[in-house]
């Protein structure tokens, strides 16, 4: 017989209020005092979510949030910032270290647990594959973002499917590495990402994809989901303790100083067109934060571009680590025309050595 | 310093471990804490470290801080209760060290714990590889 896991459907609430319950749930799975537990997250009003250890100030305009109404939440699992409204689905497992569907490497559990993802997405005609480190994306596109936590005997995996998305207002709200956003610049995130309404002519019906995630949960992992509530004792910490999440004292949680960050932006002329690179970079951890390339050159597949770009984050801001992942990706087989590695590296060589430096002014997504 | 490889994860043999791949080397009456080999190799490339500050008081088993690595945050916990005398700030700007050097300069905090017999019930170094022995061949079938 299938093991019997929860399925929790709490429909929309506030970030504060969900990221509350993740933390009494994944507490209590850890104290064996809950099931496995599938939850559905859907948030209102809109939201910033932040990851666990990144600082607000460098990733959302405050005062855009305020005027239009967005929330600015903390999340407790890891990850980049991301913009959430009633057209995204959250999705979030919430399991005991001894659950047999995964083993103890947190790539096996993502690659799992994505799994699921995928196929839903495939029921809807879509064709999707996991991307490390632990995206879902299509055609390179991404469409499914996900973070973990774990925490003592349990942990938590989650993840929000792009059902339908705001590109235009998450470009307001989100600080990116971009000087100023043209129709170009929007254009140029809008392909970065995909949304199942887009692919499919119209957003799917909520309750719809719920029922195929659950559907596929069952198939994949083997288990039984049944609909479920709180345990009284999760319903109690949970009410005791939600007021935390939205308190200044968990929101700003991380702050950074301001002149650790920079952003860089640097073009390199090649006998097959322009490259112009935006870097966003951490100089207090040495890390190349975001990255962000645009120009006018030829490459095929276009999703060539978003790969290099997701490889790029979080690499040491160092010339021998970018030209090792830059050799992993052209291993990959994209080609550039008329773009040889030497291009490649006086881009990054004159980013890496770049003195001038801008703060970014107008920006979005991690 | 004598240590031992005799699974794929490194072991040192002039310090203790606990259930979390922690381990805890005494010198007199302080604890150095850090993770183990095991830990930061199956952690991948860590991001981010967060620790608490000297004079913050630590909970037998409870989180005192934090790591992050592939948008996974996972959680360090405390040994025993007592009181953190010193934290390593250099994993603010080189995270990395935790990778590199986990026994060395990724040390995580040092601390006096309020009561000195939970070393008791740590793990030796030889008790320590037993397990990650079993881990290993548990992965690989």
């Amino acid at each position: 017989m299938a093991e019997p896991w929860r399925l929790l459907d709490p429909g929309p609430l506030p970030a504060w209020r969900q990221m509350a319950l993740d933390a009494v749930v994944i507490r209590h799975r850890s104290e064996g005092r809950t099931p496995n537990t599938l939850r559905f997250m859907e948030f209102q009003p809109h939201t910033v979510l932040v990851g666990y250890h990144q600082d607000v100030d460098r990733e959302v305009y405050r005062g855009v949030a305020e005027r239009l109404g967005i929330e600015i939440g903390r999340r407790i699992t890891g990850g980049g910032t991301i913009y959430l409204d009633a057209r995204q689905l959250g999705w979030e497992f919430c399991l005991g270290r001894d659950a047999d569907v995964f083993g103890s490497e947190p790539d096996a559990v993502y690659r799992r647990l994505s799994q699921i993802v995928v196929e839903t997405l495939q029921h809807f005609g879509i064709q999707a594959r996991f991307r490390p480190v632990n995206d879902v994306e299509v055609d390179g596109r991404k469409i499914s973002g996900t973070g973990g936590v774990q925490w003592g005997d349990a942990l938590i995996y989650q993840g929000t499917l792009l059902v339908d998305f705001d590109v235009q207002t998450m470009l307001e709200v989100l600080k990116l590495p971009i000087e100023k956003l043209t129709d170009k610049v929007v254009q140029s995130f809008k392909d970065r990402v995909v949304t199942m309404a887009e692919l499919m002519g119209e957003a799917p019906d909520m309750a719809q994809v719920k029922d195929v995630i659950r559907e596929k949960t069952q198939e994949i992992l083997g288990v039984s989901l049944e609909p479920g509530d709180l345990t009284a004792a999760e319903e109690s910490q949970w009410h005791y303790c939600q007021d935390e999440y939205r308190a200044p004292g968990w929101i700003d949680l991380r702050q950074r100083p301001e002149a650790a960050f920079r952003v860089v932006e640097v073009s390199h002329k090649a006998p097959g067109g322009l490259l112009q690179l935006l870097l966003e970079i951490d100089d207090q951890r040495g890390r190349i934060q975001k990255m962000f390339l645009t120009g006018d050159f030829f490459v095929t597949p276009t999703r060539s571009v978003y790969d290099l770009e997701a490889l790029m984050k979080d690499t040491p801001a160092r010339l021998d680590a970018v030209r090792d992942r830059l050799r992993a990706h052209l291993e990959t087989g994209p080609t550039y025309l008329g773009i040889e590695e030497t291009d490649w590296m006086a881009l990054f060589t004159r980013a890496l050595t770049e003195s001038t430096t801008h703060h970014t002014s107008k920006g979005v997504m991690s | 310093m004598h240590s031992s490889q005799t699974s794929r994860w490194q072991v040192l043999d002039d310090r203790a471990y606990d259930e979390r791949h922690q381990w805890i080397l005494t010198s007199d009456t302080l604890y150095t804490v850090g993770v183990t080999d095991y830990t930061q190799d199956t952690a991948g490339e860590i991001l981010y470290v967060s620790l608490p500050g000297p004079g913050d008081t630590l909970v037998a088993g409870q989180p005192f801080g934090s790591i992050e690595s592939g948008k996974w945050v996972g959680q360090l916990y405390a040994p025993a209760a007592g009181t953190v005398i010193a934290a390593n700030d250099r994993l603010k700007e080189q995270p990395e060290l935790l990778n590199r050097d986990p026994y060395g300069a990724g040390w995580l905090i040092k601390f006096v714990a309020d009561a000195p017999d939970f070393v008791r019930d740590l793990h030796d170094a030889q008790t320590y590889r037993s397990q990650l022995q079993q881990l290993d061949e548990d992965h690989h079938g």
